[in-house]
């Protein structure tokens, strides 16, 4: 871990002690654990009657069923679970743009989840891109604990779903940070990693470099990815016009996640705390 | 071209660099890094159809800016265009003298006076251009141009080869062409006399003060049957210098001398030499004026004449044969006769026969002590002075019509001169040597002398064989037909309608003329030489201006001011301006 980004770690640490994942009950699903799962497992909650069949636990025979029906019933609880998150994280090169509190912002947005879920007592992987998606060392452990997680690759968060996909475990929650800036349609992407979830959040972690064009005049400007240039004269029309176009792309992404059941968040790195509201607002997280 | 009220405005012309150096600095590329090219790449896309972006441009509003600038800037100069209306001719007195070639290549007043000239008609319009050299005499270079650069061929007939610059002579002539309407320049290396005042004349001077060895004159004379040569070097410079003199006679070297002279001294060297020595050339070393620096002195023309004594007075004509012989001008042979002594009535036979008629001593021969009243320009009266001498005469003597008294007492003719109509002359003297005194002065053989060497001019060919540049070279042909050679290798073609001409010289240096028959051709070689003293001495020389072509009031007339156009104009790029930054919102 680059000691810069430690004290990003520590902050966001801090930040989601105050907060704890909200976990969906419809379709929770993961190792035992405390969370009461969807299917039937060993709590004390009841949740249905069925017939007695060879191998059930004697223990669950509703005898005064029995007495009544002559018929072994045996009596089902609701499971206990521990939900997971899965945190997949863009470390592409557009994560760490060069005078922007992006990469900052995204090792405080890491570790506020990863704090949260430990508040809503859920188990965690994080997931980086690189040559395919790749797990953080020590990512079960506290955020402050975590090996590092190299940013500036030039391998696009898309590319990297392609060469390795991340293993995501089945009806977890998974929370995507990334600024979404790669080329196509959003939908087959989000369409993988939407498949067996319990539920998706895309945060969209812009740098205010990002939101607001630069200002009128001669502009080379650089891509942080693959180095290359593009030299430009900007007026207020092309200001505008870039605007539209980035408003266009978080549309498009807007109705990926509509289609595939996950919920859009766009946080401006630079005023990370306030814009917390919002994935409260999309019931990402609650109050501790 | 513009002339400029204030010409100190021109510092304002810094506030446009400036304005260029806030642009560039405000416009330069600045490099950003962005997440991504992909939202600018879309941009591209949808604008224009996948064309690859240039380089953007400097703003528009930019060179309005500069636009303005620049007309406001002019304007503060206050310029003033001239009217095509008012423009004159400029008629350039052009110094046509050898000094004008002082220096080294480029830096030579004539290359100056050019480079003066241009630019004089690049700022400042004129009707039309015509060139006067100004040497011994004025000469028009061409015929009147509309452009300067029409002058080019008439600026390679401007050789400044003239041995003085008669600058007064050209300007009358440019006066006299220019009807008092013209502009006059003269471009010359020497300040004038007195700051021309009058008239529309502005005098230009590009010489510069150098150190230069001149020869000052050069002759090579007959003494008796050597030669003897003169050459007289000077410094004319404003400090002492050192120079070479060499004098050689083809490949033989006759002299050398190392020459170390003060400000304005002169070094005379005279040399006596064989009669048949060749050519001799002199040279200096270099300096700053080449032309000056040689002289060519050819052996001197040595002309005798065939002289018959008719006198029967035993002692008269011993008299005559001993003033004869005292001139050395009496060829050893009597003919054909050339000239014919007698004391008859009748005039001498013969073709270019001429006569001196020697009246016989009357029975009371007067004695005359004065006043004499002698024609000082005739050429028997060179050289002659009558001062206490008695002349013994013919008392009451009366002079013939068409006869030119010569010296006379009081009215009485004592020589007289007849020309004839075919171009012989008939001379008489009444002269009694008995009664005289005047043949034991040494003024008689000097009369004698002047008379075979008046007699000689006729001959045909040249007088004399060593020239200065400047003066005239008579020529007496034999035929009608000339060819001159010059030293530039041109040869001239001449005809000669009367019997004498001036041959014409422009450049020093050997020539060769002949004319006659094939058969009997007359064949010479004479020398110019550049003796000048005036134009070796460039101590005067300098670089200054005088005089103008008008005064303020005459010049505003001629130029209208342009301000307010500048001013208009400058109001409505502002216009444009404006227009520019409302339409893309305040911003520039």
């Amino acid at each position: 871990m680059t000691t810069s980004y430690r004290p990003s770690l520590i902050a966001g640490e801090k930040l989601g002690l105050r907060y704890a994942l909200t976990l969906p009950q419809s379709t929770l699903a993961g190792q035992r654990g405390e969370q009461l799962g969807r299917r039937s497992g060993s709590s004390v909650d009841f949740q249905d009657y069925r017939d007695y069949q060879p191998g059930d636990d004697l223990r669950h025979i509703d005898w005064n069923a029995y007495a009544r029906t002559d018929q072994l019933t045996v009596k089902l609880f609701r499971e206990e679970v521990q939900p997971h998150l899965d945190l997949i994280l863009d470390t592409s090169g557009s994560m760490s743009l060069t005078d922007s509190p992006k990469a900052d912002a995204l090792h405080q947005l890491a570790a506020f989840f990863a704090t949260a879920a430990g508040n809503a007592r859920c188990s965690q992987t994080v997931w980086m891109t690189g040559e395919g998606f790749q797990r953080v060392a020590n990512d079960s452990q506290p955020p402050s604990a975590w090996g590092d997680i190299p940013l500036g690759n030039a391998i696009s968060f898309e590319e990297a779903h392609s060469l390795l996909p991340p293993r995501l475990r089945r009806q977890g929650i998974r929370v995507i940070i990334s600024d979404l800036f790669w080329p196509g349609n959003p939908l087959p992407t989000l369409r993988k990693l939407t498949e067996g979830a319990a539920s998706v959040y895309i945060v969209q972690l812009l740098a205010p470099g990002d939101l607001e064009p630069p200002q009128p005049g001669n502009v080379q400007l650089e891509d942080s990815e693959t180095g290359e240039t593009l030299s430009l004269y900007i007026d207020t029309t092309v200001q505008e016009q870039y605007r539209q176009t980035l408003r266009r792309l978080q549309q498009s992404w807007d109705d990926a996640a509509k289609q595939t059941g996950a919920k859009l968040v766009t946080i401006t790195a630079e005023n990370l705390e306030a814009s917390l509201r919002s994935l409260e607002e999309c019931n990402a997280i609650e109050p501790a | 071209m513009p002339a400029f009220t204030y010409p100190l405005a021109w510092i304002a012309a810094i506030t446009l660099p400036t304005l260029a150096a806030i642009y560039f600095l405000r416009h330069r590329f600045r490099r950003q890094q962005v997440s991504s090219l992909l939202l600018w790449q879309i941009h591209q896309e949808s604008r224009e159809g996948g064309r690859r972006v240039e380089k953007p441009k400097w703003p528009l509003v930019f060179f309005l800016e500069l636009i303005i600038l620049a007309l406001l800037v002019l304007a503060a100069t206050g310029p003033r265009w001239q009217v095509p209306q008012t423009t004159r001719p400029l008629i350039v007195v052009l110094d046509d003298s050898q000094s004008m070639l002082a220096g080294p290549e480029g830096e030579r007043p004539r290359d100056l006076a050019l480079e003066k000239l241009r630019e004089i008609a690049a700022s400042r319009s004129f009707r039309s251009f015509q060139l006067i050299a100004a040497g011994n005499t004025p000469r028009l270079l061409g015929d009147k141009a509309r452009h300067i650069k029409e002058l080019e061929t008439q600026f390679e007939k401007w050789t400044c080869q003239s041995p003085t610059a008669k600058l007064n002579g050209a300007l009358g002539l440019a006066r006299a062409i220019g009807h008092q309407n013209a502009d006059l320049l003269v471009l010359t290396d020497e300040a004038p006399a007195r700051p021309p005042t009058l008239g529309r004349l502005r005098w230009v001077s590009l010489g510069q003060p150098r150190i230069n060895f001149a020869f000052i004159n050069a002759a090579r004379t007959v003494h008796g049957t050597e030669d003897r040569v003169m050459l007289e070097i000077a410094n004319p410079s404003a400090s002492t210098g050192t120079n070479t003199l060499l004098l050689t006679a083809g490949t033989n070297v006759l002299h050398r001398q190392t020459l170390t002279l003060k400000t304005n001294k002169t070094h005379r060297l005279t040399l006596p030499l064989s009669g048949k020595t060749p050519g001799l050339k002199a040279t200096l070393g270099p300096d700053a004026l080449a032309g000056d620096n040689q002289v060519h002195l050819l052996p001197p023309h040595r002309p005798q004449v065939r002289v018959r004594i008719s006198i029967e007075n035993e002692e008269l004509n011993q008299l005559v044969t001993e003033s004869l012989a005292a001139t050395g001008l009496r060829a050893p042979k009597n003919d054909p006769s050339e000239l014919v002594i007698h004391q008859s009535d009748s005039v001498p036979a013969g073709k270019d026969v001429w006569g001196l008629r020697w009246l016989p001593a009357p029975k009371k021969p007067e004695r005359y002590t004065g006043p004499f009243v002698m024609d000082a320009n005739h050429p028997l009266t060179r050289g002659i002075s009558l001062p206490g001498i008695v002349w013994g005469g013919h008392p009451g003597a009366t002079n013939k019509p068409s006869y030119r008294p010569v010296i006379t007492a009081g009215n009485i003719p004592l020589l007289t001169h007849h020309p004839e109509p075919d171009g012989r002359q008939q001379v008489t003297l009444r002269y009694v040597p008995a009664h005289s005194t005047l043949h034991t002065t040494q003024h008689w053989p000097a009369l004698f002398w002047n008379l075979l060497d008046w007699r000689t001019q006729s001959q045909p060919g040249l007088h004399k064989t060593n020239h200065r540049l400047g003066t005239d070279v008579p020529y007496r042909p034999a035929s009608e037909h000339i060819t001159l050679n010059t030293p530039n290798g041109k040869k001239i073609k001449l005809e000669a309608p009367g019997e004498e001409i001036r041959l014409p010289i422009s450049v020093p240096g050997i020539y060769k003329v002949s004319s006659g028959s094939n058969t009997n051709q007359l064949n010479e070689t004479f020398a110019i030489n550049f003796l000048a003293g005036n134009e070796s001495n460039l101590s005067r020389a300098t670089t200054g201006q005088w005089g103008k072509w008008g005064t303020e009031n005459e010049i505003r007339m001629e130029y209208a001011s342009i301000l307010p156009y500048l001013v208009l104009l400058a109001l409505a790029v502002m216009v444009w301006h404006l227009y520019c930054i409302a339409r893309q919102g305040g911003r520039v």
